[in-house]
């Protein structure tokens, strides 16, 4: 009998389904590796599996029995306790004090420190796990600290552990340490669902991998039967296969020293040369070059974390690069930020509109104007009238269906909002357009509107720099593509000959014939 | 039905809260042995029943207008602004300080050095804690509140030592010129009696009121503020700049806080007086949430305000309750006010 077993989960945030009908099962002393893209619906599964969300439909069994999360602590009553990518430990505490919180013995009503020191060094001793219990865990490191983290789980009584990229956070030693006391807790009965992007590791460990893409596990298979190429395919889509019909023999493509395509002297709108970025001393990029020309869509793939979010925030000048340069219209930029890379041609189109790109609680008319506040003002003061008249015309134009542009923006639907925002970076006719998930959460009706406006600024010698984890969209809308992976530019493809798969290939490191 | 609308969403939450603070106050009355009914008659109809009354509605309400709309604008730009108190009292001695060390210049030209040297002197009080919070991400709320004991003390310490009024026991400067004392309203008004307190500040504070909320709906930078206020992640990505926001606004809002010093030196103490003030700053963050923030709001939050206040002294004259109740149903009011306003919201987010 499996000892975790799901059926029919689905759950769905407005129109989007981030689970359809998934089935999951768990046998007793294995380690289950979850992978999946971004999106493809593994962090909304594990949310409902340790209780921090609630399925739409379906069940969950544990041991053949039907049982219900409201809380994390529900499930952890049940024996399913969650590792969180960021841990959840409070610094100043010792590494025994937060392995009790939320349960400790107690003695007069006082931590008995005695009593929790016997358990936990008796647990320690069952699964071979060693650790300081009397440091402060913010003097831990942070392969330490997931170790505080698993200890907390084993004391309350877990035997199933899910573990979200786990490694993301550890050096190679560290991840030999995890690795052993992963099979240490499996060997003798506990189990371990282990989420992760990193294919090596996933073989590496799990017994058995299950691939989710579009909210389903649409694969699960023994570890010791499958291939990477094949995880990948999986992952990326069997569509992927259409596509590579269509790879030619230049598929080992330019080289990837040769960014640059013009070979004229115009100098090209953005060029960035080995620009690098740390933050907390992990490097989020590593010396990236890149160069956009007027006229192209120059897509960038990648899993997400690779770098991505790191690139934009340069770009826009909310972080400041450590070492390289950045050039616009052949120009260096010395310290760019938001308002001079707009001034400089600049338009934005941010992954999450509600959060980066409008203020939900005011009108259309408010949010057309954020950006372009300065153009739209005399003298310091705002010109309403011109605004009035520029915004009716604009929701024309759009067809954007609003009732008023006096309503508030959170009144309009997700593709209404994200045409808005296009309309308002658009109408100041920008030299090129930062494009980042431009059509996530859309509809296909409004992702196609999205398409045939970046096209047509294309077309119109603007040029477009495209982040997305749509590798169809990317496909479709590039001229060429650049694989990000762990802030680099690893390969750039001619997009007229490269496929899903092979991008997908890519984006997971280079791969290993 | 957008009528309808601003109305659940802006009048209904307020009404509702003050007609239960006002209910829970009269049942308190009842427990204090005093009639209800005799409460809020000397509470709202005395109060409300004469002109000259009302004009002490109004004086009442002053300070509370200047304070409250300088809390408000903090809150616009999604600072908590508890530094009013500190700035005022910096004000208040930048006001004395100049009246007294400029005399010679000409009345009109003084009056103008004296507010705009307390409104500059307010303003970088109430930037400090805005460029420390921009600069090295320190929270505004700790630092205007040290800011206010360093104000008080230092203030003190100068009037103390070096602009005492010769002679006197109380620590207070000497008086200002005649020349720049605010006129009381009572020298134009002839039905209000010639030792009330209402000067031309009242105007002013209406006046103030008006242009902060076209400072807010229609200036670039009231935008921004807005902006910053309502979604930071996105104003910062639209090029709109923290640092400068956070410093303007605070500035601006201490500006504005301190312009009570003004009313309290120009209009009626006519000197500085340590220890003047009595809780505006602190009471402005209440009449800055009962009127949304919303400088036009804050006129009618600060006339409710002074309309308790004044009401509290009929109370203890009249009545056997004591004044201390008024507090209560002020503060019940804003207890009030951010329960009901959770309550509808979410009944509204559910259903939509």
């Amino acid at each position: 009998m499996p000892l975790l077993e799901t059926r029919h989960i689905v759950k769905r945030y407005g129109a989007v389904l981030a689970n359809q009908d998934v089935h999951f099962i768990l046998q007793p002393g294995t380690v289950h590796a979850l992978v999946g893209q971004n999106g493809a619906g593994k962090t909304t599964l594990m949310n409902i599996l340790y209780g921090m969300i609630q399925p739409d439909e379906g069940e969950i069994l544990i041991d053949g029995e039907k049982v219900q999360f409201h809380t994390p602590r529900d499930a952890l009553t049940h024996g399913l306790g969650m590792v969180h990518q960021h841990f959840m430990l409070i610094p100043p505490f010792s590494a025994l004090e937060n392995v009790v919180l939320g349960s400790e013995p107690r003695h007069l009503g006082l931590l008995d420190r005695k009593r929790a020191t016997r358990q936990i060094r008796d647990i320690m001793d069952t699964w071979r796990l060693n650790l300081d219990l009397d440091v402060p865990v913010e003097d831990l490191s942070v392969g330490m600290r997931q170790r505080v983290e698993i200890l907390r789980l084993l004391y309350q009584g877990a035997e199933i552990l899910i573990l979200d990229e786990p490694t993301a956070v550890l050096a190679p030693p560290e991840i030999e340490g995890l690795f052993s006391i992963l099979r240490s807790l499996c060997s003798r009965g506990k189990s371990v669902i282990f989420i992760s992007h990193k294919l090596k590791e996933v073989f590496e460990i799990a017994e058995v991998i299950s691939v989710m893409r579009d909210g389903q596990i649409v694969a699960t298979i023994d570890s010791d039967q499958a291939s990477r190429e094949e995880i990948a395919a999986w992952m990326v889509g069997e569509d992927g296969d259409r596509r590579s019909q269509h790879e030619s023999k230049s598929s080992a493509g330019p080289s990837k020293n040769s960014l640059s395509i013009s070979p004229d002297d115009v100098p090209p709108l953005l060029s960035l040369r080995s620009l690098s970025y740390r933050e907390h001393g992990v490097p989020q990029l590593d010396g990236v070059d890149l160069t956009l020309h007027r006229g192209e869509i120059l897509g960038i793939a990648g899993v997400e974390g690779n770098g991505q979010q790191a690139l934009v925030d340069v770009l826009l000048g909310i972080r400041q690069a450590d070492s390289g340069e950045i050039r616009v219209h052949g120009q260096p930029i010395s310290r760019p930020c938001p308002r001079m890379m707009r001034d400089l041609g600049m338009a934005y189109i941010p992954a999450d509109r509600q959060r980066e790109g409008s203020s939900l609680a005011s009108s259309i008319e408010e949010n057309f104007l954020l950006g372009r506040q300065h153009q739209y003002s005399r003298y310091g003061v705002l010109l309403t009238q011109a605004l009035s008249e520029e915004v009716a015309h604009q929701l024309d134009r759009y067809e954007i269906q609003a009732a008023h542009p006096n309503i508030p923006m959170q009144s309009l639907s997700g593709g209404n909002q994200q045409k808005l925002i296009i309309a308002r970076e658009l109408a100041s006719e920008p030299a090129w357009i930062l494009a980042v998930h431009p059509t996530r959460g859309l509809d296909i009706h409004a992702a196609e509107f999205v398409h045939s406006q970046l096209r047509e600024w294309r077309d119109r010698d603007s040029a477009v720099l495209l982040i997305s984890s749509d590798l169809d969209e990317l496909l479709k809308l590039s001229d060429r593509i650049a694989v990000m992976y762990r802030g680099k530019f690893i390969r750039l493809f001619d997009a007229a000959a490269t496929s899903e798969y092979e991008l997908g290939r890519w984006m997971l490191g280079p791969p290993t014939y | 039905m957008r009528l309808l609308s601003i109305y659940v969403h802006r009048f209904l939450p307020i009404s509702l809260a003050l007609s239960i603070s006002l209910l829970v106050g009269g049942l308190l009355a009842f427990v204090a042995g005093e009639s209800p009914i005799v409460v809020f008659r000397t509470l709202l109809l005395d109060t409300l029943g004469s002109l000259d009354s009302i004009a002490y509605v109004l004086f009442n309400a002053t300070p509370l207008i200047f304070t409250g709309l300088a809390v408000a604008i903090g809150f616009r730009a999604g600072l908590f602004n508890i530094g009013c108190e500190g700035q005022l009292y910096v004000g208040a001695f930048a006001t004395a300080w100049t009246a007294l060390a400029f005399s010679w210049l000409p009345a009109p030209l003084l009056m103008l050095v004296t507010i705009v040297s307390a409104m500059l002197a307010g303003g970088i009080w109430g930037a400090i804690p805005g460029w420390l919070k921009a600069r090295f991400g320190a929270h505004e709320v700790i630092n205007t509140i040290m800011m206010n004991f360093i104000a008080v003390a230092s203030v003190d310490y100068l009037v103390l030592n070096f602009l005492k009024e010769p002679g006197q026991m109380i620590s207070q400067t000497a008086k200002i010129p005649e020349g720049i004392r605010f006129p009381r309203l009572s020298s134009f008004l002839d039905f209000l009696p010639q030792s009330h307190p209402l000067e031309i500040s009242f105007i002013l504070a209406l006046l103030v009121a008006c242009l902060l909320f076209l400072f807010l709906n229609r200036s670039v930078w009231g935008y921004e503020i807005r902006m910053m206020g309502l979604n930071p992640e996105a104003a910062i990505r639209a090029g709109i700049s923290e640092s400068r926001t956070l410093v303007f606004s605070m500035g601006l809002s201490g500006a504005i806080a301190a312009l009570v010093g003004v009313w309290d030196v120009l209009g009626y103490h006519y000197r500085f007086v340590s220890g003047f003030t009595s809780g505006w700053g602190f009471l402005g963050i209440a009449v800055a949430l009962l009127a949304k923030n919303h400088p036009l709001g804050v006129i009618f939050a600060a006339c409710f305000f002074g309309l308790l206040s004044k009401g509290a002294l009929d109370l203890e004259l009249f009545t056997a309750v004591p004044r201390e109740i008024v507090l209560i149903i002020e503060s019940l009011a804003i207890l009030f006010l951010i329960v009901s306003e959770r309550v509808l919201l979410r009944d509204r987010e559910t259903r939509g």
